[in-house]
């Protein structure tokens, strides 16, 4: 009935759509980061370009920089919505209310959410007229700096605003999905409800929240409009760095762009492999363990 | 029901941190003069947001566009991921690990990273400053979502149904019309979802390849946030919302109307 090519037919458009346009663009940044001359594509080939952008101190700062709050991001909305799932789950009706509430900070944009964080953060945003209120400080110049901040305060909860929802819904749907007969087996067996939660949720939960880690970091590490509209003039995170090069009018920048490109890919790719490696590791453990 | 007091409070607390800053918008959005201690605006009036609203072509087209580049990416997404997701999510292939490799990779790069590479090679093409351009850029990122939603659908589908349809004479197109869509309808619904709100919200993918040229609803607001007109800006970002809830609303209705007339109305 089904021919062998089939599946193979199926994927085709897919797959010449993804060559054409995603494997072009990183394949394009390779070659123009490795070119020579400043004229036509082809001539001699020179890791020159790298040499200078590696050692630019700028860069390095960039580099740290956009890494650690990517890490940081990462860590605490998985935490958050990791345990925010797990009392969703406890809550009953209430959880199933917060999750509809959750539903908008998904379809919210990064960009919305940028200007509702300035509002409330910002030296004289919602936060500071209630500390004011209380009479904590007397002007708005007394609130810390928490929007373009050298620490990125404001863009890391811009993250959170958008990723503990996310994280929480993905780890509430599996929780539910497994919920009653593990717990139920573990409570019967005289566990209490926060053995259950450790030693029957979590280890459950594992796979989810390495996924959501790696869509989240992600996500941070290459964002582009929220540093860009909420990063601090100290410092830019790489995507940010990159584009300004590439806009700018001297065509030595623009290969240097294309180099921290090659270099923003090759650690994003890198992520995306361990994912893989760390999700069949987990996958044939657990068809070992299971029988 | 279940949970102590603490839980509870728990949760009001996360409803108050996700919903109460959208209300803050509102009220931002409402205000005209909102000066520093004061807890809530001074003067407030509607009648200056009907004036923004009104009377701007610039914003209509805003939205227009934003709307038509959405659509046409929903619609490339889902003619790209729906028989990849069949192939990946029923049948075992060689090089079918490869492939769901390569095609959720996307979500890993950054988009701005994506669109130089892209850039030059548009501009070849006379891609760059057409919809067609953008929304096939858009495209690239909505992908990796909308496949992995898909692929589960059909990995908990399966063929069962379709090969029993097969086997009493029904043929392809019948079976595709009657066994396959209805099955794996909620999760075209989410996909097609997924894909609109990605498309919906870019920004640098469509600041350089429309060039200037093609302005959406994100572009628009852009220049009010960096110019701190906070009231613009809560303004148009409500516009942002209900545009998006409007089509995500319209889409639902078309997924129901159509399980209405599939369940009742055919035999």
């Amino acid at each position: 009935m089904r021919h062998k090519y089939t599946p193979y037919l199926l994927v085709a458009p897919l797959l010449i759509f993804l060559t054409l346009t995603f494997v072009y663009a990183l394949a394009y940044g390779v070659i123009q980061s490795l070119h020579a001359g400043s004229g036509a594509l082809g001539g001699s080939i020179t890791l020159q370009h790298y040499r200078t952008v590696l050692s630019d101190r700028e860069f390095l700062v960039s580099l740290g920089a956009t890494i650690s709050v990517a890490v940081i991001a990462t860590l605490i909305s998985n935490v958050l919505g990791g345990l925010l799932a797990l009392i969703m789950l406890r809550a009953g009706t209430h959880g199933k209310f917060l999750q509809r509430v959750l539903q908008l900070p998904i379809i919210l944009p990064h960009l919305i959410v940028v200007i509702m964080v300035i509002q409330l953060f910002s030296q004289t945003g919602f936060i500071a007229r209630l500390v004011w209120w209380l009479g904590l400080i007397d002007n708005p110049n007394q609130f810390p700096l928490l929007v373009y901040d050298r620490l990125a305060i404001g863009i890391l909860l811009v993250y959170l605003y958008k990723q503990v929802p996310f994280v929480a819904m993905l780890a509430y749907d599996t929780l539910r999905g497994i919920s009653g007969k593990y717990a139920e087996v573990a409570t019967n067996l005289g566990a209490s409800s926060w053995q259950t939660s450790t030693q029957v949720y979590l280890p459950l939960l594992k796979p989810t929240i390495i996924g959501t880690s790696l869509i989240t970091f992600a996500f941070a590490f290459g964002a582009f409009e929220v540093p860009f509209l909420l990063g601090t003039p100290v410092w830019r995170t790489l995507p940010v760095e990159s584009y300004l090069l590439y806009t700018n009018i001297d065509p030595l920048a623009r290969t240097h762009a294309m180099v921290i490109n090659v270099l923003i890919s090759a650690i994003s790719l890198t992520i995306a492999g361990l994912y893989f490696g760390v999700e069949s590791f987990i996958k044939r453990q657990q068809k070992g363990g299971g029988v | 029901m279940k949970g102590g007091k603490l839980t509870l409070l728990v949760v009001q607390c996360a409803i108050l941190v996700f919903a109460g800053p959208l209300l803050a918008l509102v009220v931002q959005a409402i205000s005209l003069r909102w000066p520093f201690p004061s807890l809530l605006p001074t003067v407030v009036s509607v009648r200056h947001i009907v004036r923004l609203l009104w009377d701007n072509p610039r914003l209509a087209e805003a939205v227009a566009s934003s709307l038509g580049i959405a659509t046409m990416t929903t619609i490339f997404t889902l003619l790209l991921a729906f028989p990849a997701a069949k192939a990946l999510g029923v049948y075992n292939f060689p090089g079918k690990e490869t492939i769901k490799l390569l095609a959720l990779l996307p979500i890993m790069v950054p988009t701005a990273t994506v669109t130089m590479g892209l850039h030059t090679g548009m501009l070849r093409m006379g891609l760059a400053g057409s919809f067609l351009g953008v929304a096939i850029v858009h495209t690239v990122f909505a992908l990796p979502y909308a496949l992995r939603i898909l692929m589960h659908v059909f990995e908990l589908v399966g063929e069962r149904h379709e090969q029993q349809a097969a086997m009493l004479g029904a043929p392809w197109g019948r079976v595709f019309y009657s066994i396959t869509l209805p099955l794996v309808m909620p999760g075209a619904l989410s996909a097609a979802t997924m894909s609109f709100i990605i498309s919906f919200s870019q920004y640098i993918t469509t600041f350089m390849i429309g060039g200037g040229r093609i302005i959406t609803l994100p572009l628009y607001l852009v220049p009010h946030v960096q110019g701190g007109e906070w009231h613009v800006a809560s303004v148009y970002s409500l516009v942002f919302v209900v545009a998006t809830l409007a089509a995500l609303t319209l889409m639902q209705y078309l997924v129901r109307r159509y399980y209405r007339e599939t369940y009742f109305l055919s035999p």
